[in-house]
């Protein structure tokens, strides 16, 4: 039995790292030098995918998949996304232009996940930036969970799962 | 075990206590809590200075014990170990844990219990059996209110040295109370009509609070008024947002119902079948929902569920959130 | 979409140019960044429909970097390039190093050219391409 946990954002955002704490395999990473250091400082990029595992035992596996952020990439999203369980949107609400990024990625996700299973997380935000993007998700007439989170931090990212998890279970129970 | 009649009376048993082995600091501070608890308990309580006639004992040790003593006594320990079933607490001593010490050691002098049962922790959905929480009234309510105004200060047990703030620029609660536990069951202990407000802070309260975190615990703790103001069998709730459930109550009941509740309109029924949980549990998670802000929506009828397809088994769900610990 | 303004090394679109040109049955070729952008291309007016070189030069990046980890997992070896066959044709792409920056080249052949003379038709032009971006 497999399932499928997608980690979405813009480049910069935490996808690798987050996959790299989670992951209980040494994570498959498609990494090319980044060449827009003026946007997010980083000496490389994702540019097909990241890839890593929880390992359940003979329950199955957690496949966890990266996208990468940039839009000329969009082309993978949906190939990544079809099937998943659900999609963690990972936010750094140090950058600029983050509840644009939000409304986009939301506005493209939402094609290949319900809300409930699409959750967002604010790794640097404010009481205000969560605020924000509550505001913002309200307006679209949809409840997404958002959170403060860190990609680094594993219990953060636990906690995801666990909101991806209830909201899965809560399908199985209601069919 | 239930502090009040239906009729709000208390029991006017006289008894008394002493505690042997405490400092002259914690002595001083036994005397003060007693004060602060007597209204809830369900005997007149006094602290004798003489063990030997007294009707119940707080010892550090049982050697310290006098030998013709054959009454009720509670060993009081630093640390508490899983062996420590029954006649324990832990120090230091807190007022909840007395409050419940001489409930318990009161139920069993007047009923010659043979045991007093465990002194736990409690889970914060039940704990609101243990308050003074009225049907008609929600704490949160009336704070969540107050946040809107100015800066108030509140004290909540006039002369006891209970009291707290709110800061609106950084949405927190400060407090001369450490533990957040301690501070919500203060709060609820205390009728809002016997605080002292002022509009001036001339505390020096030390320890700071989210109020979205504290209001939402108060709230959960307030099922009777929950039950009471959302428990209508027709009606359907759905929530516009998720509650910051790491950040203020990790509870797994919660995360079902979040999930439930955000995805689409449903009744309470449907609540407690999804989590588990009693009615009047559900209502307050509604309730808390309502009083931080999260914007609970009374519809028609409950909605059809968005279509995705789903996990095609609850084994692997069940081996992941075990894996997380969950 | 790509809104990166990369300079593209002089000459480079018109080495494109004449290689479309020069081979029988190359319907277009086009140089990326590793990172995903498209440095030149040429030759995609051959095709009838739609075509967006910036989305075939991500898409291209992607699928070089899906090849290379596929061939790390399966212990493969170097990985030079790698190739997608069609009813219409095929498309053979090539990793390019040079000095520090690394591209990828795409190649598109019609489909009666066979395997052996679009690897040959490929090395030929990633040597020119190579030798153009080393200036």
């Amino acid at each position: 039995m497999l399932l499928k946990v997608v980690f979405a954002g813009p480049m910069g955002s935490g996808k690798s790292t987050a996959i790299g704490v989670l992951s209980d395999i040494e994570p498959v990473a498609t990494e090319a030098k980044n060449n827009e250091r003026f946007k997010v400082d980083k000496p490389t990029t994702t540019v097909g995918l990241d890839y890593g595992e929880i390992l359940l035992g003979d329950a199955g596996k957690v496949a966890l998949y990266g996208i990468p952020g940039q839009e000329r990439f969009d082309f993978m999203w949906p190939i990544v996304a079809k099937g998943a369980m659900g999609v963690i949107l990972l936010l750094d609400c140090s950058q600029d232009n983050y509840i644009e990024k939000l409304a986009s990625f939301a506005d493209t996700f939402s094609k290949w996940v319900d809300p409930g299973s699409f959750v967002v997380a604010l790794n640097r935000g404010t009481e205000n930036d969560l605020e924000a993007c509550n505001l913002l998700v309200e307006k679209r007439d949809v409840v997404m969970p958002v959170f403060m989170a860190d990609p680094r931090e594993k219990d953060d990212l636990n906690m995801l799962l666990h909101v991806l998890i209830s909201n899965a279970e809560i399908r199985l129970l209601q069919e | 075990m239930q502090l009040f009649s239906d009729s709000g009376d208390v029991c006017v048993t006289k008894l008394n206590f002493s505690a042997i082995g405490l400092d002259e600091k914690a002595d001083a501070l036994l005397a003060r809590q007693l004060k602060i608890v007597t209204p809830w308990l369900t005997a007149e309580w006094s602290m004798n200075a003489e063990p030997e006639a007294s009707d119940f004992i707080l010892t550090t040790s049982k050697s310290l014990l006098p030998s013709s003593f054959q009454g009720v006594s509670v060993l009081l320990l630093e640390k508490l170990s899983d062996d420590d079933h029954d006649m324990v607490a832990e120090l230091p001593l807190r007022v909840f844990s007395l409050m419940d010490i001489l409930n318990k050691a009161g139920e069993r002098i007047t009923n010659d219990l043979s045991a007093i049962p465990e002194v736990s922790a409690e889970s914060i959905v039940t704990a609101s059996e243990k308050t003074t929480e009225k049907i008609s009234f929600s704490c949160a309510e009336w704070l969540s209110q107050r946040m809107l105004e100015k800066v108030a200060c509140f004290y909540i047990a006039k002369d006891k040295g209970a009291s707290f703030s709110f800061d609106p620029v950084k949405k927190v609660f400060r407090s001369n109370i450490e533990s957040r536990d301690e501070l919500i069951k203060l709060l609820l202990m205390h009728p809002v009509e016997h605080w002292d407000i002022r509009a001036d802070d001339e505390t020096s309260e030390a320890y700071e609070f989210s109020a979205t975190g504290l209001l939402w615990l108060l709230a959960l703790k307030e099922s009777r008024y929950a039950l009471h103001v959302w428990g209508s069998p027709n009606r359907v709730y759905r929530i516009k947002h998720w509650p910051q459930l790491a950040a203020w109550e990790n509870v797994p009941a919660l995360y079902k119902l979040s999930s439930l509740y955000g995805r689409k309109a449903a009744t309470i029924d449907t609540g407690v079948k999804i989590s588990g949980l009693e009615e009047r549990h559900v209502c307050a998670f509604l309730h808390a929902c309502n009083v931080v802000g999260l914007k609970v929506e009374v519809c028609d009828s409950e909605t059809a569920d968005r279509l995705q397809p789903s996990v095609q088994s609850l084994n692997i769900l069940q081996a992941l959130k075990k894996k997380l610990g969950v | 979409m790509n809104v990166m303004n990369l300079s593209t090394p002089s000459g480079l679109a018109d080495v494109l140019g004449d290689k479309v040109k020069e081979y029988d049955g190359l319907q277009f070729l086009l140089v990326a960044t590793a990172d995903g952008f498209l440095v030149a291309d040429s030759g995609q007016k051959h095709l009838n429909k739609e075509w967006d070189a910036n989305r075939i030069a991500s898409m291209a990046v992607s699928f070089c970097a899906l090849s290379h980890s596929m061939a790390d997992e399966c212990d493969l070896g170097v990985v030079q390039g790698a190739s997608v066959q069609g009813d219409n044709g095929m498309m053979l792409a090539r990793l390019i190093l040079s000095g520090e920056a690394e591209y990828v080249l795409l190649a598109s052949f019609e489909n009666r050219i066979n395997n052996g003379l679009a690897n040959w038709a490929l090395q030929k032009i990633f040597e020119s391409v190579s030798d153009c971006l080393k200036k």
